[in-house]
């Protein structure tokens, strides 16, 4: 397992366990991400990945062991330090609003309460969101329900939202699944881009070794709730990744 | 590139001991359903033996019942007086219903949203339950009983007593269809930084705007009826003119009466199935009131 330089952790893991109701799910977790990185979680299916970023995301609480983001812990990160950008595996957008609705709707975390009631976003906001729309190729759906699209265009959808919150931290769990060849690239390309610019972090959840091998600084094997191993992705062969998983 | 195909088929490979899972357990509530009808039909039994129902069908009760049905209650009374009283009492029964229920409504929603245990921890979510609990365990006669004490007779008391009944029962219909949203939307916003107001602004009421609307729908026509019952203990409407004729022995007027509300709640029923239907909602049709 590679070493990894503590003084450049931007995520940072200690022997976290975890689980729901008393049914442990992740063991002795150790990991370190460093800021601006991107890193690809890869694992079968159950193996606990989603866990692994519900934690990270301070929307479940470890048993036992330490994180911390930027040195904070995940909700005063949420809170203070920085902004997520999160895309679950199911999307979670809502059925019933348009398009724009939803894309808006990753804004609310600067959104005051009151003006949010009244359905009233900023004209920054507003911009944004159009800018947005047409760099995922999204434009003309824009007043349409969700239900009306297609696999693909959801999850652009939902990629639009995590990008309006201006994220610090993405943090995207299936990410490309449904989309094709092309749509990978654009949006892999957009997000390396933003990744750049504006030094933001990225982990997400790919099922293709050979997209996560191509896109990814590091790659992090789960299986059965534990880090069975942390690659760096130029210097991994794809066979020795599978022998990981046939040797246990 | 044959390695990441190999690979693929191992990510879901513990499927199928999922499903197994699942159709034993269907099995086993299957084969707990039979012994429970069963068990259920004989006590069932035993308890008609005790209330003697068999006596119902003896000769003599029956003829006396056809008798007394034949020379009292027919023909209707049909006379221009009556049509009009029980015109105008059916009118206010389904005023009552519409009053109650939109009272009802604006009274279950935050109660609902204070109740239900995705939205609220526990400390919370329990006391509200309980709360609307409570309130459902009196009938809506009751309730009526104890409006028309404290207020008096007529229609007021009835419609106090239908809007704090739609209040507990609503507020459940509703809690359990938030409780039904699912989280990942939840999560997703609160990863984004929204509040718990937002939350129930965008998420909560968009998705179950549907089912919130059939509900009240449903409910309007459960008042309408609930609400020719509560006029028994003089709470108004129908029910008032109902009680009046029996306890007046005019059966005649009282087959009219029964004859409009009959009609009346088919036609409401009729309407209100129609306005659901556009409203799907899967789960409420299991709900028994
Ligand atoms: N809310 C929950 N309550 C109880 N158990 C859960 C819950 N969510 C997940 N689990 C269990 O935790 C384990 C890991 O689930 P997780 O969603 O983290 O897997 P995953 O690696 O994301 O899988 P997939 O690739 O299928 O998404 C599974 O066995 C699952 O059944
Ligand atoms: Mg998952």
């Amino acid at each position: 397992m590679a070493t990894v330089d503590h003084s450049n952790n931007y995520i940072f893991l200690h022997d976290i366990h975890a689980g729901y109701k008393g049914i442990k799910i992740l063991n002795n977790i150790n990991l370190n991400i460093k800021k601006g990185s991107i890193t690809a979680i890869i694992g079968p299916s159950g193996a606990g990945k989603t866990t692994l970023f519900k934690i990270i995301l301070g929307l479940l609480r470890p048993s036992n062991g330490k994180i911390t983001i930027d040195g904070v812990s995940p909700t005063v990160f949420n809170k203070k330090h920085g902004k997520i950008g999160y895309i679950p595996q199911n999307l979670g957008l809502i059925k019933n609003l348009t398009v724009k609705s939803n894309i808006l709707l990753g804004a609310l975390g600067r959104t005051s309460n009151i003006a949010s009631l009244l359905n009233l976003f900023s004209i920054e906001d507003h911009e944004m969101c159009e800018e947005i729309l047409n760099s995922l190729e999204i434009k003309s759906k824009e007043n349409q329900k969700i239900t009306s699209l297609s696999g693909g265009q959801k999850k652009r959808v939902a990629i639009a939202r995590a990008f309006m919150n201006k994220p610090d931290l993405l943090i995207a769990d299936e990410f490309l699944s449904e989309l094709d060849d092309l749509n990978i690239k654009k949006v892999m390309n957009l997000v390396k881009n933003k990744a750049k610019e504006t030094n933001m972090t990225v982990i997400l959840v790919e099922h293709d070794i050979g997209t996560a091998l191509k896109y990814t600084d590091q790659i992090v094997l789960v299986k059965d709730g534990e880090i069975k191993g942390v690659f760096e992705s130029n210097q991994v062969e794809p066979s020795i990744l599978d022998e990981v998983f046939y040797n246990e | 590139m044959s390695d990441d195909i190999q690979l693929k088929t191992t990510l879901h490979s513990d499927s199928t001991t999922s499903t197994e899972f699942n159709s034993k357990s269907i099995k086993s509530k299957i084969f707990r359903l039979d012994i429970l009808f069963i068990l259920t039909t004989i006590l069932v039994i035993i308890l008609m033996f005790e209330f003697k129902f068999l006596n119902i069908f003896s000769r003599s009760s029956l003829s006396s019942v056809i008798s007394f049905i034949s020379s009292n209650f027919w023909p209707p009374n049909t006379s221009e007086v009556v049509q009009q009283n029980i015109r105008y009492a059916m009118l206010e029964t389904i005023k009552m219903s519409l009053i109650g229920t939109y009272f009802g409504t604006l009274m279950s929603l935050p109660l609902s949203v204070l109740a239900a245990r995705n939205l609220m921890p526990n400390y919370v979510s329990t006391p509200f339950r309980i709360l609307l609990a409570g309130i459902r365990t009196v009938p809506s006669l009751i309730w009526a009983l104890i409006f028309v004490v404290l207020f008096g007779l007529g229609p007021r008391s009835g419609t106090l007593a239908l809007a704090i009944y739609t209040m507990g029962y609503l507020g459940k219909f509703q809690y359990e269809t938030f409780e039904g949203l699912s989280t990942e939307a939840f999560e997703a916003l609160k990863a984004h930084g929204a509040s718990r107001l937002q939350t129930i602004r965008f998420i909560v009421f968009p998705e179950s705007a549907n089912q919130l609307i059939s509900q009240v729908i449903f409910m309007f026509e459960y008042n309408v009826r609930a609400g020719s019952i509560i006029g028994f203990v003089g709470a108004g409407g129908i029910g008032f003119l109902l009680s009046f004729y029996i306890s007046y022995f005019q059966f005649s007027a009282l087959v009219t009466a029964l004859l409009y509300l009959l009609i009346t709640v088919i036609i409401i029923d009729y309407l209100g199935g129609k306005i659901r239907e556009t409203f799907q909602d899967e789960n409420f049709d299991k709900l028994e009131l």
